[in-house]
């Protein structure tokens, strides 16, 4: 058997024991970021469109990404520097890949589940309902951010032993997705030299295509696939550093 | 007899310690083989190597032939390994813990279900399969691991301290299992336990600061200590500090410690021996024990720079 299957079936034990909490997470989630921080912005930010409508591409990056990241950190933090459940999984005829896959995965399915639940109530609370075309656009597009933000997650729980760093890279991290990709407030509003660097950025294409498909304007691809190579360099940097760390060199 | 574990010039340091220093010996196939050795001589290290949670920076090790590094996945199938500290799944039950443990090792989910039955059930812990495991006692805990490293059916089964922190009764019910499975699987355990090792072990190897001081059975390891005795003599008042000086005078007796009102020495002499006697009357002697060296004087003695 595929020791990726029983891993599998593990994330799936530990989500049934979670699920009520899990799922309370990804309802609160939206809602908290659409009352605390849509709503009061809307209130300052004038656009041609209802900035509430706009602003739910925001609430999806930002409460997608963030459970991704989060899910994948803690999960390699736990196992790795807290239980050291690392060293029971290690002893097993599993490769590194397999652990990082099945690690990355897991932030990729939580991502996917707070992506469903915050569409659901950011149409809900903005009575502005996808289509089912737009919906799959609108998760082919998120995919590869929540898969970005699962592989970065994987890296900095590999990486951030001490807890208080690491609760410190993610209130970075949220911080930045929030506030400075143009998630919640247009890029229009901030420094031409600040623009200059983050332009530079595939990922922020990759957020401004997730807001094109509430514009319904074009796609930057380009954008899209940059993100998934510079994704996939990260995760193969991750598989380089796991050599180093799991098995103690 | 064939050889199930093979270390040929085995080294490992991190940084500027050393764990493992050019180790060699080699294991039979469906022996016990026990690794007696103090914290951090690299007991543990070894045992890690061959599951893989180690590298080595020199060396090769083989285990039933084939090469650790080259042939990773393949050698730890072979192996069930239950480490010393507890490093179970709080997010799963003790039966999770231990069937999704054999699945990993390639059993089918009905396989799993039975084997972790049927080690739950001989080790006495079926009622607590469906709770988790860190709410648990440390005894139960270590007998959920030694679960774990058995699940699959493993050739090689390396155990780290396998009965520390377990009760009288669940450690000889740990022992009970272990003399039935060596006689088709090669046991390696490291232990601290001269008791355990001189009942159980096949073989034994002393370990000292990552190499092998002394490997042998234990009738071996005792005669090489060529009929060393071990003296033991009891005061009422601790004796002055005049009679430990006349103590070291004598040419013979070995190790003289006097802790509070007890003196420990060696010798192979029993003339030695009632010199001492005598001048321990002189000084409030009130009891005396001797017995022939054990391995836990030759321990003492290998790694404390020698008992001569």
């Amino acid at each position: 058997m595929n020791p990726i299957i029983p891993l599998f079936k593990r994330e799936l034990l530990e989500f049934k024991k979670h699920a009520f909490s899990i799922i309370l997470f990804w309802v609160l989630t939206p809602i908290i970021i659409h009352t605390l921080l849509a709503i009061p912005l809307s209130r300052l930010i004038t656009m041609d469109i209802r900035y509430l409508n706009w602003s739910a591409a925001g609430v999806w990056i930002t409460a997608a990404g963030m459970v991704a990241f989060l899910q994948s950190a803690t999960r390699m933090r736990k196992i790795q520097f807290e239980s050291q459940q690392i060293d029971a999984l290690l002893k097993s005829p599993i490769s590194n890949l397999d652990l990082i896959i099945i690690n990355i995965s897991r932030g990729i399915m939580y991502g996917i589940g707070q992506l469903l639940v915050a569409i659901v109530i950011t149409s809900a609370l903005n009575h502005e309902y996808q289509s089912l075309g737009n919906m799959l656009i609108i998760i082919i597009q998120m995919f590869t951010l929540i898969l970005h933000f699962s592989v970065l997650g994987t890296l900095i729980g590999m990486l951030v032993s001490n807890h208080i760093s690491f609760v410190n890279v993610s209130f970075i991290l949220f911080l930045g997705v929030t506030m400075g990709f143009g998630n919640f407030i247009p890029l229009k509003y901030y420094p031409s030299s600040y623009l200059s660097v983050i332009s530079a950025i595939p990922t922020t294409t990759a957020f401004e295509n997730v807001r094109s498909v509430i514009l319904y304007g074009p796609f930057n691809w380009a954008g899209f696939f940059l993100t998934l190579i510079g994704t996939i360099l990260i995760c193969i940097i991750t598989l380089i550093i796991s050599h180093k760390v799991f098995r103690k060199i | 007899m064939e050889a199930s574990i093979t270390f040929k010039a085995v080294g490992k340091a991190i940084g500027k310690k050393t764990l493992l220093a050019d180790l060699s010996f080699g294991v039979e196939k469906g022996s016990t083989f026990v690794i007696l050795g103090e914290n951090g001589s690299g007991k543990s290290v070894i045992l890690k190597l061959l599951v893989g949670l180690i590298e080595k920076d020199t060396g090769s090790v083989y285990i039933h032939g084939q090469d650790i590094s080259t042939r990773s996945l393949e050698t730890r199938s072979l192996c069930g390994y239950m480490p010393q500290n507890i490093n179970l799944d709080e997010d799963l039950t003790i039966f999770d813990n231990i069937s999704i443990h054999g699945q990993l090792h390639g059993l089918t989910s009905v396989e799993a279900k039975k084997n972790t039955l049927h080690w739950a059930n001989l080790l006495g812990f079926t009622q607590f399969l469906k709770q988790s495991p860190y709410n648990q006692a440390f005894g139960l805990q270590r007998k959920i691991l030694f679960a774990r490293a058995l699940v699959h059916d493993p050739e090689v089964l390396l155990l780290d301290e396998p009965t520390t922190g377990m009760d009288p009764h669940s450690r000889s019910t740990v022992w009970n299992i272990l003399d039935k499975l060596h006689y088709d699987k090669t046991i390696i355990f490291a232990t601290q336990n001269f008791t355990e090792a001189e009942r159980y072990a096949d073989r034994i190897a002393i370990l000292h600061e990552g190499n092998i001081k002394m490997d042998g059975t234990l009738e071996r390891l005792i005669e090489t200590t060529h009929g060393l005795t071990n003296y033991r003599l009891a005061f009422t008042k601790e004796p002055p500090k005049e009679f430990m000086v006349q103590l070291e005078q004598f040419p013979r007796v070995l190790r003289p410690k006097l802790k509070g009102l007890e003196l420990e020495f060696y010798s192979r002499e029993r003339q030695q021996f009632f010199n001492v006697l005598r001048l321990a009357l002189e000084h409030n002697l009130s009891d005396l024990d001797t017995s022939i060296c054990r391995l836990r004087d030759l321990f003492i003695g290998l790694t404390e720079g020698g008992l001569e």
